[in-house]
């Protein structure tokens, strides 16, 4: 069995119902299960750093913005790699953590999910596709990262902020306006 | 100068390569975005087309070709957006599906002039993994219709600002650039390609307001309809759906049942709500041309 071998709850994420439990290894190969952080909200990204949509939200400094900004309000913020054996995407857990600092993701953790396990049970569609938990456990997002499909990293700033705007909701144990929308992005490399 | 169009190859069909030689459309701006950013730079202050071999890795490229070299107030002019896809790759449609981006083109001409509304060409499907979506593979032209303003006299630009994201099973690639297409004023002869646009453009799906498009929601399915009507059989055709998030991205096909042509699909995942409107574009034998049809809760 691969080191970085994943457990999964086989069931599908659907919004208002409790999250997957999941069990992945982050890049130092320690073991990081969802239950780990019950009580607090959690934000699932799903990462590839070479797909064009990942960039526009790397290289403007978008997503590792906002990873710091909510890690100081006690946010979990697990990104994910679901990027199979030899695709794009993937990495050697020690190159991966190379390009990790190097495009400044400050995530809780960063978990490689060679198998595909977690991704299929979120039914993670593309990159960036992401994923909001409520601090009770349940769903409250699956969408966008914003309003406005584009590479264009100019667009960040005049797009709703989706992703954004249900953190805060959640942080503040309010109803995500806008719960389910379509993520833009690459196809996960399964 | 830079005589070409397409600064990304050489390898043009031969009943388009004079365009990329005619002065008037000259002057090509490509603006390729993010790690083929610093090639165009360098090929452009060489100002030769030699570079082009390094190409392999650019998926896509494009030009713009022309029906009439010169304008006159009283006449439309038509142009054409070639993309030319690499084998393996695709660029997507205006609804690109389940992944992707729509490929974009934004028309900037003078004061007064007009461009029509953009039809794009009827799509393909592709599938990627789970993943469906709508778009165009080997090459698309795009035509567009521009009416001259009527106080003109002098040489003219057209600007095209195109983005596409290039896709394949491996990876995406985003791209875009910048043409430029001088007009000046005169005759509006016609050009070599103006046979060949024409055609395009006669392939265009056509708005029909009458078709008696019909959509009913049901669970979790959407129930489309069309009436039968004499010279129209939808039994071989594709139906595509033009306005995404509301039905699944896969192109349906019809049966007569209880006299009428019916199709269903899946709702899509993201429909909040009832379906409220569809637009979908229906293409394939049976059909004189490919017809656009629409819908829209009353």
């Amino acid at each position: 069995m691969s080191p970085l071998a994943i457990l999964a709850t086989a069931a599908l994420a659907l919004i208002g119902q409790p999250a997957p439990d999941f069990t992945g290894k982050n890049l130092k190969g320690e073991s990081v299960s969802l239950s780990d952080f019950k009580g607090k909200v959690v934000v699932l990204e799903w990462n590839n750093f070479d797909c064009p949509f990942v960039k526009k939200h790397y290289a403007s400094g978008n997503l590792p913005k906002l990873q710091e900004q909510y890690a100081k309000k006690d946010v979990v913020w697990l990104t994910i790699n679901s990027s199979a054996e030899g695709a794009q995407g993937y990495a050697k857990p020690g190159e991966q953590a190379k390009r990790v600092e190097k495009e400044g993701n400050q995530a809780t953790h960063y978990l490689m999910d060679i198998s595909g396990t977690i991704g299929k049970a979120y039914g993670a569609k593309v990159t960036p596709h992401m994923f909001v938990i409520s601090k009770d456990g349940t769903l409250v997002y699956d969408g966008a990262m914003d309003s406005k499909p584009t590479v264009k990293a100019e667009d960040i700033t005049t797009a709703t902020p989706l992703l954004k705007n249900a953190i805060d909701a959640a942080i503040e144990g309010k109803a995500v306006e806008n719960p389910k929308n379509q993520p833009y992005g690459c196809g996960v490399k399964y | 100068m830079i005589h070409g169009w397409d600064l990304g190859t050489m390898s043009i069909e031969p009943a388009w390569s004079n365009f990329f030689r005619k002065p008037l459309l000259s002057g090509a701006r490509r603006l390729f975005s993010q790690k083929y950013a610093n090639l165009i730079s360098f090929v452009t202050l060489l100002g030769t087309l030699g570079w082009v071999n390094a190409s392999d890795a650019e998926p896509v490229k494009c030009r713009v070709v022309v029906a009439h070299e010169t304008y006159q107030a009283d006449a439309t002019i038509l142009a054409g957006l070639e993309l030319s896809v690499q084998a393996g790759w695709h660029v997507y449609w205006v609804n690109p599906g389940d992944a992707g981006m729509a490929t974009s083109i934004e028309v900037k001409m003078p004061d007064g002039w007009i461009c029509n509304p953009i039809i794009w060409p009827v799509p393909v499907g592709f599938q990627s993994g789970a993943l469906r979506g709508f778009g165009y593979k080997d090459k698309v032209v795009v035509p567009i219709r521009l009416t001259p303003g009527k106080d003109f006299d002098g040489e003219v630009e057209v600007i095209l600002n195109v983005t596409w994201l290039a896709c394949n099973e491996d990876a995406c690639l985003p791209g875009d650039a910048e043409l430029v297409v001088r007009l000046k004023p005169g005759q509006a002869d016609p050009a070599a390609e103006k046979e060949k646009l024409e055609q395009v453009e006669a392939r265009l799906p056509e708005e029909d307001r009458t078709s008696g498009f019909s959509v009913i929601e049901s669970g979790e399915w959407v129930h489309l309809s069309l009436p039968i009507r004499q010279g129209r059989d939808y039994s071989k055709v594709l139906g595509y759906p033009e306005t995404p998030q509301t039905i699944e991205n896969r192109a349906v096909r019809f049966k007569i049942e209880e006299g009428e042509w019916r199709a269903r699909a899946r709702k899509s995942e993201f429909q909040i709500g009832p379906v409220k409107r569809l637009a979908m574009v229906i293409a394939g034998q049976g059909l004189v041309r490919p017809i656009r049809v629409f819908w829209e809760v009353r």
